[in-house]
């Protein structure tokens, strides 16, 4: 079994000690993870975490981040998370619309601050990942 | 009397106020502690990346944050409350400024660090206004300033001067100092100390750590994103602190106002008493003249 655990800045967002096998998307592509594996420190993008768990799989779509595995110890940390289960997609569209409309908004003024910006595209970026995975599950 | 009825009304309604600003103080509290509260399991795994990289990170570290010749600028980050009635809690902060050493500038966050700096002549750099509902972008432009000035030489370190917040009723002054990073290790341990870390629950693994893409990729961003969440953890501190502070404070003076509209009634009380009594007498001595 994997001890599994996704920490934001909010708080611990899902964990679980009864996890059988893990999905994660990293920078160089997906990493399946399973009882025994190397240890590992890795960049994660903005995708979809697939874990197996008590022979149910479950999915959650996470913001880009980084994940650590060390002696089945998989720690996720990144900034956003949201089971897929949780997800409201007419939500997301929305807050995705104004999240484009504001960015929009601020490169079109001279005086962008280049941290909002990331902000907003950080919102765009998670939205996007939590309408694919939820996508995928229907 | 009529004096003391106007006093009694004056007590009576500023009573009305500290109760009121002490429930709003308190429903802030206890939003900002959870909020303090719920970020360490990140500010923890953090350091605990920043632990495995370590010994490939060391030499970066130094190279963007080491000890340079200018050490003894102190650039230093106060971080204070907008508005007052939170007790002893700024003029700790102003305390522990008084008694600094060397040649220091400041950037202010919040107005009352503002103005005691400016005041007592001291060099204030910049002042920054942070809302009580802190996020993560608002912290970003103070680090960048202060690192800018560290990059640019005219500082030689870059601490943070916070009230620690260590339960309802006691908040310190904490000095830290996050720039250079000359000692991680001991840095990282004080750290997981204050946040109570489970140190004994911690995975080891003997095997070789592989590092995807590579570990160029991961240790660019790292150092940076480091010291801002540090920073950002310490503001919310600061605004736990604040709250938990006015709180008490507002509190405390709720109680004042209740004893004190209790004494004040009483001795209102005695002095209509004294007052009937001596027209009970004089009714008395004049219908008994009369009555000869």
């Amino acid at each position: 079994m994997l001890y599994l655990e996704i920490v934001t800045p909010e708080g611990i967002a899902w964990k679980s000690s009864e996890v059988e096998s893990v999905a994660l998307p990293t920078r160089s592509g997906e990493i399946q993870i399973l009882k025994g594996h190397i240890p590992i420190v890795t960049i994660i993008e903005a995708g979809e975490i697939r874990v197996v768990c008590n022979g149910k799989q479950e999915s959650l779509a996470v913001d880009k981040g980084y994940a650590r595995c060390v002696s089945d110890t998989i720690s996720v940390l990144t900034e956003a998370a949201i089971e897929v289960e949780d997800i409201d997609l007419e939500s997301v569209e929305k807050a995705k619309a104004r999240a484009v409309a504001s960015l929009e908004k601020y490169k079109a003024l001279r005086e962008s601050d280049p941290e909002e910006i990331e902000r907003l595209e950080s919102t765009i970026r998670f939205a996007i990942a939590q309408q694919l995975s939820k996508n995928r599950k229907r | 009397m009529r004096e003391i009825r106007s006093r009694i009304k004056a007590v009576k309604s500023t009573g009305q106020i500290t109760r009121a600003m002490q429930l709003v103080a308190a429903s802030k509290m206890k939003k900002a502690q959870m909020r303090a509260a719920s970020g360490r399991e990140y500010t923890l795994l953090l350091m605990d990346l920043i632990d495995i990289l370590d010994p490939h990170l060391t030499a970066k570290f130094k190279e963007l944050f080491g000890v340079r010749k200018t050490q003894n600028r102190r650039l230093i980050i106060v971080f204070s409350t907008d508005k007052g009635l939170c007790g002893v809690l700024n003029a700790n902060l102003f305390k522990r400024i008084s008694a600094l050493e060397g040649d220091c500038e400041f950037i202010a966050v919040g107005a009352k660090a503002a103005r005691f700096i400016s005041a007592t002549g001291r060099k204030l750099l910049a002042q920054f206004k942070i809302s009580d509902n802190i996020s993560f972008s608002e912290i970003r432009p103070i680090v960048e300033l202060a690192l800018s000035e560290y990059r640019e030489n005219r500082v030689g370190t870059i601490e943070v001067l916070y009230p620690a917040f260590i339960n309802t009723i006691k908040q310190e002054p904490e000095l830290v100092k996050i720039v250079p990073i000359d000692d991680l290790d001991n840095f990282i341990d004080r750290m997981r100390v204050k946040y109570k870390a489970d140190l004994a629950d911690r995975k080891t693994d003997a095997r070789e750590i592989q590092f995807e893409p590579s570990l160029g990729e991961l240790m660019y961003e790292l150092p940076l994103y480091y010291i801002k969440n540090i920073v950002y953890h310490m503001a919310l501190d600061a605004k736990a602190s604040e709250q938990s502070a006015r709180m008490v404070a507002m509190k405390g003076a709720s109680d004042n106002a209740e004893s004190l509209m209790a004494a004040l009634t009483l001795e209102y009380n005695k002095a209509r008493q004294t007052a009937i009594t001596t027209e009970i007498t004089e009714i008395a001595a004049a219908s008994a003249i009369s009555q000869k």
